[in-house]
């Protein structure tokens, strides 16, 4: 994606949501007496926001095109499978408990970020049960914060 | 009536319950989610039982250290532990970058401080003086204030003025999700009633900074041992030389002043105050294209201006009984349990205590530099761990700070998505910090323009004819000329 598809997909998407503010703020109708109401500034905020983009969109189209190809190296799975052992975590936290989600998770995640080289499965399975102990017995005994307890008994 | 207040103090059972409070608070601050609010209400109970003195004296330790412990965090992981640090990762980070890390943090801690006593000298000579002029303060010059500060949304753009206003833009319409102020309106909620109470800033902070930092290091995770080279660590004092202290005392001085006043206002806060300072520094600077690439200014104005607000704080807290934020509320219900009621008669009625306060505030602070900089070397150590192991679990962290903030499920989902959103912002080469300055100060603006409008009966020229609303509009629309004028130089340059 170049710099200039890039801001006029932006200018589009934000333009978007500005109409999407203002249609949604129409129906919000002042309840105490002589006041603006709750519609009023999402009705400005929503408007700036159309603008703004316009602008962006205008300004964009105007400019001249400066072809970049820009080289990545980037690691797509790497970051699909972050995003995606980020929602199991987030999904397991509640019902499986914090422990046993915890240690879980930092395991993969520990695997996904780390390369071949420094891949030692077993120091990995240390951290990924120690951490987790650590911080319910901070927490929860400690400073008696509540964390999702889960399936564990305690 | 002064010595009883210092001699209150100076007793091992009220400087141990001191340095508790100091401790704890450190921790809570450098945590991401885990703020001075929490600690301070997770304490409250417990003081209770205690002496008067020494109960207020753990709460002055919590506040202290909380507010302190929010630039480790944001220096070494580029994740503001409070969001009083937001300045703070700035700078800092990109220090810790160039290896830098231990005098960002030397300098931070000093000027914590610094900006903390010499809040605390404002607190005990000025306060009455200065309370008595902030009662001039009415709607309209809050809403001026507001929109002054939100004109450091140009300054912080980056390279895009327009995509910087326009992420301002979606923070300030972020933050109207939920119950509007004054009628409590139900906006944006899509019937959902977990969006009643809207977005925590907390919640966004951890996603846009934290969460997002992860994704993209599973992105780029071929380079993430490459970046992990050793960096040479070298330490003198708190990394500042006298000659470069010398230079920085009008950066002192101007963020300790916009620090006390921003405390002193009720309802505006630390994140603020360290966001107006920096500005103002780059502002103010002789090479203000150099901030965010790692100069030491920029640490100092944001960690000056936020642990200045702690004295500034508590001026109008006890002098009038009006708690300025969270913290100061918490600390009122404090005071009261204990008998102390603030008020302009507190020097009259607990004159003892008034003066152990500013004592438990002095120790707090000196135990606070004490303990930092004694375990500046562990922290800097932080930065050895292979990130490969180290990320995971401050994401872990981030997760349970999340979830404690309001022990619901929801915030942990808020935040993953805010992490998300942060990427595709990352994408399209949006600045975030705009997004976070919106949805800080857009309920400010608005609900202050609402009351303004409705005391005025609905007149517009109450912002004009108010003197110091004026002067605040004044200046918001100065800086935001200047800056459109810089932008469209490099703007036109750049299409030359």
């Amino acid at each position: 994606m170049n710099d200039k598809t890039r801001d006029l997909l932006c200018g589009i998407i934000f333009f978007a949501f500005g109409g999407a503010m203002f249609f949604q703020s129409r129906n919000i109708s002042p309840i105490i007496a002589k006041e603006v109401g709750s519609g009023f500034v999402p009705k400005i905020v929503a408007a700036v926001f159309m603008s703004l983009s316009m602008l962006l969109l205008v300004l964009t189209l105007l400019k001249e095109r400066k072809v970049a190809a820009a080289k990545t190296n980037e690691d797509i799975k790497g970051g699909v499978l972050t995003i995606l052992a980020l929602i199991a975590y987030v999904f397991l936290f509640d019902g499986l408990g914090f422990l046993l989600s915890t240690a879980l998770y930092l395991f993969v995640q520990i695997t996904i970020l780390s390369d071949a080289k420094n891949r030692r499965l077993p120091l990995f399975c240390v951290i990924s049960v120690v951490t987790p102990t650590i911080i319910y017995f901070l927490f929860v005994k400690g400073f008696d914060l509540i964390l999702p307890a889960g399936i564990l008994p305690f | 009536m002064i010595l009883e207040g210092i001699l209150l103090i100076f007793n091992p059972v009220c400087l141990g319950l001191i340095l508790l409070g100091v401790l704890v608070g450190i921790v809570f601050g450098a945590m991401p989610g885990l703020s001075a609010t929490m600690a301070v209400v997770l304490f409250l109970p417990m003081s209770f039982g205690m002496q008067p003195m020494n109960g207020i004296a753990l709460l002055v330790g919590l506040y202290l250290g909380a507010i302190s412990g929010g630039l480790i965090t944001a220096i070494l992981l580029k994740i503001p532990g409070t969001p009083s640090s937001i300045a703070t990762v700035f700078d800092g980070g990109p220090m810790a970058d160039n290896g830098e890390a231990g005098k960002a943090l030397g300098v931070g801690i000093l000027y914590s401080f610094l900006g903390g006593l010499i809040s605390i000298l404002a607190l005990i000579f000025i306060s009455p003086y200065l309370a008595k002029l902030t009662l001039k303060f009415a709607p309209a010059e809050y809403f001026a204030i507001a929109i002054f500060s939100l004109t450091i949304i140009a300054s912080l753009s980056g390279k895009s003025l327009l995509k910087g206003l326009l992420s301002g833009v979606l923070g300030i319409a972020l933050s109207m999700v939920g119950m509007a102020p004054l009628d409590s309106f139900t906006r944006f909620t899509f019937g959902y009633y977990q969006l009643l109470s809207g977005f925590d800033i907390v919640v966004i902070l951890i996603g846009v900074f934290a969460v997002t930092d992860i994704i993209l290091s599973g992105f780029g995770r071929r380079t993430l041992a490459e970046k992990m080279e050793k960096k040479e660590f070298k330490l003198n004092g708190f990394g500042i030389s006298w000659l470069e202290f010398k230079q920085q005392f009008g950066n002192l001085i101007r963020s300790s002043l916009i620090g006390i006043g921003i405390g002193i206002l009720p309802g505006i806060g630390g994140s603020t105050a360290g966001l107006l300072a920096y500005t103002a520094t780059k502002n103010a600077s002789k090479y203000p294209e150099k901030f965010g690439t790692g100069v030491v200014d920029g640490v100092i104005a944001s960690e000056t201006a936020n642990n200045a607000v702690i004295g500034g704080s508590l001026i109008p807290l006890l002098t009038m009984g009006i708690p300025g934020n969270t913290v100061t509320a918490i600390f009122l219900g404090g005071l009261i349990i204990h008998g102390i009621s603030p008020g302009p008669l507190i020097f009259v009625k607990s004159g003892a205590i008034m003066y152990g306060i500013f004592t438990a505030l002095i120790v707090a602070n000196i135990f606070m530099i004490i303990f930092e900089t004694a375990c500046l070397r562990w922290f800097v150590k932080l930065l050895d761990i292979p990130k490969h192991l180290l990320l995971p679990i401050i994401m872990v962290l981030c997760i349970v700070g999340s979830f404690s903030a309001a022990s619901r499920i929801f915030d942990v989902w808020c935040v993953v998505a805010f992490g998300m959103a942060g990427m595709f912002f990352k994408m399209f080469q949006i600045p975030t910090t705009p997004l976070i300055i919106g949805v800080i100060l857009g309920p400010m603006a608005e609900e202050n323009l609402r009351r303004a409008l409705m005391a005025s009966g609905g007149d517009w020229s109450v912002f004009i004819t108010r003197p110091i609303s004026a002067v605040f509009l004044a200046i918001a629309a100065i800086s935001m000329f200047i800056s459109l004028k810089k932008h469209w130089e490099s703007y036109k340059a750049a299409s030359a």
